[in-house]
């Protein structure tokens, strides 16, 4: 691979560690340069909705700081300080040591220092995450798999109704922590027990739950798959795959029928929810329609560029419930080749007869951006991340972004999840085509 | 072709000193098997000599810098940001570690090995 690419969309695998920052109690310890911590918390953080998993993270976590000496002499001792210093004077519940490129290539042996704390006051296991091999999600799969197969225990107990939620990548995907909340609402409202780790009011207590749980619940079209598959397997709990986060109500509404039949849940209690929710998501979009009908020549197409699972989302939702035909869809997040398939399914499996449009796999946003400008429908929407702002801009398009780098804003409890989120979505969408100059015309 | 190492050290056999403190720098040559031998003892004035620094060792650190231009590596206990930039210029790789020397040469040798093309450190 002899190209350059510009306008990144992913961090190195050392972003991964965001992951575990994302668990409420777990410290991770780097064994990386003394600038690694800072480059992933701007695509995963800053520019990202503002967000950080705690104030400052590259300054709180500790990291051996690479240098000349650890690569010329081994840093294995210096990271066993480091680990020793950190468990007298962090408060934290399990530590994960990482290592990052220049560990890796040198060889310095970190599973051997974590494992010489086995009794320790904190856990201390330990993942690969070497920038040479892959981006952020290679490194949240690693550090998964670490928790998985060094931390967690067999509970000896099965409780059929706990759902353990995968496939939600902190800080990658934007909206994940208000997503997961409304998500937990939903799975308690039709019966189930949620068991979620990432976020606020969960944690390693959640994390050790992991091995109770009756099933599994992968909610994106690839990741996660290859966790859901180890946990099958250490603790032979099933899982069901549901290939998106589901946006408005024809999603929405799938997707609790999906889970009642696969689950065996309340039927009547499941349906009168969905009808509670699908009119009272009608009644708002109905309020609107006179401003709508008011926006002249709305857009019919819309391009995306952006990670998989958002793309899966915002498709469905944009042509099942807006009505809005995809062009050109551009997938920038590296999707490993044997996944690729079931990407384009998940992207061609909507309520629309002729489907001629493009799914392109490319990690150059560069070359997104360049396809856009040299061929493009005059007055359409770009659905992507804060760098295609001024794409969008420069084709005269209205733009809405969903994925990251979200864009230097402050992303609170926003999300776009569920019959709710549909709402959002729709009123955000108009929004934007009503007062973005390029392409509105009210009146 | 050997090559040669620098040590501030109090016995000649660990690295103790500190590179401000170092009156002197024990010199080794290291030939293509990684075999050293010492072949000298040379005097510098101590950058942090009678507790003055930065302001004398501005200048005088470039005299030590240029007293040991013909090695490739300086070994000490301990150095300061003014000692790695100024042995940078001459293209010296400032390591701080205390260890005895006979186990850092061998590390540097095997080092020197792997990266001896492509590294400047």
């Amino acid at each position: 691979m002899a190209e350059c690419i510009e306008q990144s969309r992913v961090a190195c695998a050392l972003g991964g560690i965001y992951t575990a920052l994302a668990i409420d109690g777990v410290l991770p310890v780097t064994h990386t340069g003394p600038g690694c911590l800072a480059q992933a918390s701007d695509i995963l953080g800053r520019v990202n909705g503002g967000q950080a998993p705690v104030p400052f993270e590259e300054s709180v976590v500790p990291c051996t700081d690479f240098c000349n000496t650890d690569v010329v002499f081994g840093g294995g001792e210096h990271l066993r300080t480091v680990i020793e210093k950190s468990i007298e004077y962090y408060d934290a519940k399990l530590i994960i040591a990482v290592d990052g490129c220049t560990a890796e290539i040198v060889g310095d042996d970190i599973e051997e220092v974590a494992e010489s704390f086995e009794g320790s006051r904190i856990p201390v296991i330990s993942a690969k995450l070497p920038g040479f091999v892959g981006n952020n999600l290679f490194g949240h799969s690693q550090i998964l798999k670490s928790i998985v197969n060094q931390y967690l225990e067999p509970t000896g107990e099965v409780n059929p109704l706990q759902v353990n939620v995968f496939g939600i990548v902190p800080f990658y995907d934007t909206f994940w922590q208000g997503t997961l909340e409304r998500l937990e609402e939903l799975l308690k409202a039709i019966g189930l027990e949620p068991n979620i780790i990432y976020g606020h009011g969960h944690g390693i207590e959640n994390v050790k739950k992991i091995p109770s749980a009756g099933f599994n619940l992968v909610l994106s079209p690839w990741i996660d798959l290859d966790i859901a598959k180890l946990l099958e397997q250490k603790f032979k709990t099933p899982f069901l795959q549901f290939d998106n986060v589901p946006i408005g109500p024809t999603e929405t509404t799938k997707f609790i029928r999906t889970l009642v039949e696969y689950a065996g849940l309340d039927q009547v209690k499941a349906e009168s929810y969905i009808k509670k929710s699908e009119d009272r998501y009608y009644y708002y979009i109905s309020r609107h329609q006179a401003f709508v009908y008011a926006c002249k020549y709305i857009p019919k197409d819309f391009y995306f560029i952006g990670s998989a699972a958002a793309a899966v989302s915002v498709t469905r939702f944009m042509v099942n419930d807006v009505g809005s035909v995809p062009l050109r869809i551009y997938i920038t997040d590296n999707v490993p080749k044997e996944r690729q398939e079931d990407v384009r399914k998940s992207l061609y499996d909507v309520e629309l007869e002729d489907k001629d449009y493009e799914v392109i796999f490319t990690e150059d946003g560069g070359l997104a951006a360049d396809d856009l400008k040299k061929e493009h429908e005059d007055r359409s929407v770009v659905f992507g991340s804060n760098w295609d702002l001024l794409t969008a801009r420069s084709i005269g398009s209205a733009f809405v972004p969903v994925c990251a780098p979200y864009g230097q804003t402050l992303i609170g409890s926003k999300n776009y999840f569920g019959y709710e989120g549909g709402v959002a979505l729709f009123s955000d969408y108009y929004a934007e085509i009503a007062t973005n100059p390029q392409v509105a015309f009210i009146g | 072709m050997s090559y040669y190492i620098a040590v501030a050290t109090s016995d000649g056999e660990i690295i103790d000193t500190h590179f401000g403190h170092a009156s002197s720098f024990l010199i080794l040559e290291v030939d293509d098997f990684g075999n050293y031998e010492e072949i000298e003892d040379r005097q510098v004035r101590p950058a942090c000599g009678g507790g003055e620094c930065h302001a004398c060792a501005g200048s005088l650190m470039n005299e030590i810098a240029e007293s040991l231009k013909d090695v490739d590596f300086v070994l000490c206990a301990r150095s300061g940001p003014h000692a790695e930039e100024a042995l940078r210029r001459y293209g010296i790789a400032l390591l701080d570690v205390m260890m005895p020397i006979s186990r850092a040469v061998p590390k540097i040798h095997k080092f020197r090995q792997r990266y001896r093309r492509n590294v400047v450190i």
